[in-house]
């Protein structure tokens, strides 16, 4: 990031590659993996904007995916106002063209039916691929207790996907 | 406490969820146009600068430095100036240079420079520490502002302070807080040092207004205005 902020345009562009599929899988859970790609570009924009904002020293994978989740938030924020002026309905979770879009639709029910601290570490350590440590720095909690929500959290997931899995094979 | 610890050999990512949650699949890729226009922009922006040389890249930040060390010889130091004076004076100096080599490796080590600049930040609060403790033996209490040597102080760093703030401008560094600290500190801890020691006032009043909560006022005021005008721009060029 030192290297990055100082104009050294490779340094971006390891960045880039470091965290462009992880923020694309982290967006797709909240825009929906049609969108998800347009919020990483926005997100790599604000990253470039507010470069100078970045502390030394921080984690800089809770930094970047703090930006991608406000991104996100204002980009649902604004669908409403967006649906209102062009007649279009923005969608939340529109298909991607290659994936199945109801099993997609069905993931991202089944993670938003977790309880909060529980969706938290799985969007983090799985969609984000932060390390449970990382995840316990951007969540404020021990590494146990997170090991202990995901622990939780898949076996809600395992009951909840059941039907997902079945309807995949 | 219901908490139940998992066994040690519970794998993070279990198969059968990274299947069940679709992340075995390859996910669609960001637009690598945003990859080149960020690119673009940093050449344009932050390229010049990395192709100078290490004398042009640093020529502004030693001559605001030779300027810092001419005040010196301007405003010669008071005869009358005690121990106190050096050590409050001294450590304004060490201060400004401090800031000066944060503002010189800054463009190309930002976060060796925040460091930098931290440490000479810490100088010049001790060095204020040492003048309000000079302040606090003073007999003199009647009231006198010091404007004079305040406006000296904030006058005689303008030039230091500006040649600094060109050097960091020209580089295109993206600037932070402690980068706007460091260009103001260079300019007014130089003059200020040089200021305290020519003065070497013995009025309460006049240490605590005029060589302190004035210029620290100004300095506070002149580090926000550099640090919002040099990220004025934010929009890719």
């Amino acid at each position: 990031m030192d290297r990055y902020c100082a104009g050294d345009a490779a340094a971006f562009e390891l960045l880039f590659e470091r965290f462009q599929g992880r923020l694309v899988r982290f967006l797709s859970q909240m825009v929906g993996m049609a969108q998800a790609p347009d919020i990483a570009q926005v997100t790599f924009m604000k990253i470039h904007q507010n470069r100078h904002r970045y502390r030394a020293g921080h984690n800089l994978a809770a930094w970047v995916f703090t930006i991608a989740r406000n991104t996100a938030l204002d980009h649902l924020r604004s669908a409403p106002r967006r649906r209102e002026k062009t007649g279009i309905e923005i969608e939340r979770g529109a298909p991607a063209p290659d994936r199945d879009p109801h099993r997609d639709r069905r993931v991202r029910e089944a993670i938003d039916q977790l309880p909060d601290d529980q969706k938290q570490v799985i969007l983090l350590h799985w969609f984000a691929g932060l390390t449970f440590e990382e995840v316990a720095g951007v969540v404020g909690a021990s590494g146990a207790a997170v090991r202990v929500r995901a622990h939780r959290a898949y076996k809600k997931l395992r009951v909840t996907l059941e039907a997902v899995q079945q309807g995949a094979s | 406490m219901s908490e139940v610890m998992l066994p040690e050999d519970m794998p993070e990512r279990p198969d059968d969820l990274l299947r069940a949650l679709g992340l075995d699949e390859p996910t669609p890729g960001v637009d690598v146009g945003v990859l080149g226009q960020i690119k673009r922009d940093l050449k344009a922006r932050q390229g010049p600068h990395r192709r100078r040389t290490l004398a042009q890249k640093i020529w502004p930040v030693l001559l605001a430095a030779v300027v810092g060390a001419v005040l010196f010889v301007v405003l010669a130091p008071n005869p009358a100036a005690g121990t106190w004076h050096f050590l409050a004076s001294g450590l304004a100096g060490l201060a400004g240079w401090l800031c000066l080599m944060a503002a010189a490796v800054a463009p190309d080590k930002p976060a060796t420079g925040e460091r930098v600049a931290l440490f000479g930040l810490v100088a010049a609060a001790g060095a204020l520490v040492v003048e309000g403790a000079l302040a606090a033996q003073m007999t003199r209490v009647g009231f006198d502002m010091g404007l004079t040597c305040a406006v000296t102080a904030i006058v005689a760093g303008v030039v230091p302070m500006g040649l600094v703030l060109f050097a960091i401008k020209r580089s295109g560094l993206p600037l932070r807080a402690l980068h706007a600290a460091a260009v103001v500190g260079a300019g007014l801890a130089l003059s200020g040092a040089s200021v305290w020691l020519h003065c070497a006032a013995d009025n309460l009043w006049h240490l605590l207004s005029g060589h302190m909560v004035l210029p620290a006022l100004v300095a506070a005021a002149l580090a926000v205005l550099v640090f919002r005008l040099l990220n004025r721009e934010r929009t890719l060029s």
